[in-house]
């Protein structure tokens, strides 16, 4: 009893450290990518190349002033921030990050939570960041926050339609909602190779869903200055960020899991496997961010509806077909 | 021009969009185009211009005349003379122009000139110069000429005017 309750308190902490500091350092690894492929360098003053910079950059928001603005809902305003947050943190529970390891006898799932409905838990909590874009778009008593909140909103039932439908080929194929379990049934092949199709709109939908560039509708600056999150400074603002951030870490993780075989590989030790394959998914998302520009709304709103729902949708029906053909 | 819509096919549209990717990858693995400033500097071109300095014979004398050419053609009006004589002692030994010199030789005991007009005070407002070269070219002495020196800061509008000494000084 005592031994797992202190294994599931190192396992936390080391998540939540790992994610923190991943979301920070993803700063870094944006701006770095970014500036390459702009043909610049990116921070190189603090640190060797720039090293220390998110810790600069933390530092400095730490200090800042906290302005809230006038007329805002105070509660809500200090409020939102936090929601985006506690999601994205949480959301990584249910991942396997690693084969099961043997300490003093027990086997130690690398997994903070082995939840049976693993996939349904990770939608419930993904759509539940929106709500802390909404809600801080509208405390913010500015229209432009308004504004870019709710074409949040509107963004996000969108695409949150697609994101559910393209993973439905997966859970058919593992016949398991549990991501350990769908993790030990690509130990031969990989899903994406039967689901190429669901990979992309999962690719797609996702970065919808974390409202990046080319899918920034809610913070388009030079249409609603800074969307949501146009008046929030200081503390608040980073916490948007990190959440922003950690999102990113976590939906890699999910394609990963659900899509690249999760912790699998041969050679290196599994817990490594899962760290490159993770970074290799980011760093696609951050290449998608710096090539594409922004859509119009109503393209967005194209994209979502008029494309990837029904081809989310076809997937699913030929996948269907392929498996009963296949007698499966 | 036509402005009728273009009816983009799914493939066409995803072509562009590989497109896009690839020449971004391709930026990717270039070298960057930055310098770092203050650390690596670009070489100046050849013909550069930056402020226009005042140059000197090799034994430290003026070469400016005042002549006011260069006040008369500066655009800007950024270039300020006053005329005057400048007297460098006996000590001072002459230049082979100098000593073919006699138009001095009436002057008063006690005082030694080489003949010719110097400035009492030259100044340019360096905040009022365009680097346009125009007192250069004009110049018949080649005693001004542009530097190469374009980091020039002031705290304030009168530290920006610069003095014979200062404009001696400065590359």
């Amino acid at each position: 009893m005592m031994f797992w309750l202190i294994a599931d308190i190192i396992k936390i902490v080391i998540v939540f450290a790992g994610l923190l500091g991943a979301a920070a350092y993803l700063t870094l690894l944006e701006r770095k990518i970014a500036a390459r492929i702009q043909n610049r360098m990116g921070p190189m003053e603090a640190g060797f190349h720039g090293l220390l910079q998110p810790i600069a950059d933390g530092i400095k928001l730490f200090f800042k002033e906290d302005i809230i603005p006038e007329g805002a809902n105070k509660f809500l305003f200090l409020l939102a921030p936090v929601i985006v947050v506690i999601p994205a943190l949480t959301t990584f529970a249910v991942i396997p990050f690693g084969a099961p390891v043997k300490i003093m006898g027990h086997i130690v799932p690398l997994q903070v939570a082995d939840v049976n409905i693993g996939i349904l838990f990770i939608l419930a909590l993904t759509s539940l960041g929106v709500y802390g874009v909404v809600l801080g778009g509208w405390a913010s008593n500015s229209k432009y926050s308004l504004l870019g909140g709710i074409r949040t909103a509107a963004q996000m039932i969108s695409y949150e339609v697609a994101l559910v439908l393209s993973i439905v080929g997966i859970i058919m194929i593992a016949g398991d909602l549990s991501l350990a379990k769908i993790v030990s049934e690509q130990s031969h092949m990989w899903f994406i190779v039967y689901q190429p199709i669901g990979f992309i709109i999962y690719l797609i939908a996702s970065t919808a869903e974390m409202n990046r560039v080319p899918f920034d509708l809610g913070e388009a600056e030079g249409e609603i200055v800074a969307g949501f999150h146009t008046e929030y400074s200081s503390m608040e603002f980073a916490f948007y960020f990190i959440g922003e951030y950690a999102q990113m870490v976590v939906n890699s993780a999910i394609i990963v899991t659900l899509f690249l075989g999760g912790w699998q590989g041969p050679f290196l030790p599994s817990v490594l496997w899962f760290l490159i394959k993770v970074f290799f998914v980011i760093l696609i998302y951050l290449w998608l961010r710096w090539t594409y520009p922004r859509l119009r709304y109503d393209e967005l709103m194209d994209l979502g509806w008029k494309f990837l729902l029904p081809l989310a949708l076809a997937n699913i029906i030929v996948t269907g077909f392929i498996m009963i053909l296949l007698n499966r | 021009m036509n402005t009728e819509k273009q009816e983009n096919s799914i493939i066409e549209i995803s072509k562009n969009l590989l497109v896009g990717l690839k020449t971004t990858i391709k930026t990717f693995f270039r070298k960057p185009v930055t310098f770092q400033y203050p650390k690596e500097r670009l070489a100046i071109a050849e013909r550069f211009r930056a402020f226009p300095h005042l140059n000197v014979n090799g034994d430290g004398s003026l070469r400016c005349v005042a002549c006011f050419l260069c006040q008369t053609v500066c655009p800007s009006e950024a270039i300020k003379i006053k005329s005057g004589y400048v007297d460098y002692g006996f000590e001072h030994e002459l230049t082979e122009r100098q000593k073919h010199n006699h138009s001095l030789d009436k002057l008063k005991a006690g005082t030694f000139n080489d003949g010719r007009r110097h400035p009492s005070s030259f100044e340019i407002d360096l905040l009022r110069c365009i680097c346009c070269g125009y007192c250069e070219e004009i110049c018949p002495e080649e005693a001004i000429s542009m530097g190469s020196d374009y980091e020039v800061a002031f705290y304030n509008r009168d530290e920006a005017i610069y003095g014979m000494e200062k404009l001696i000084k400065s590359r």
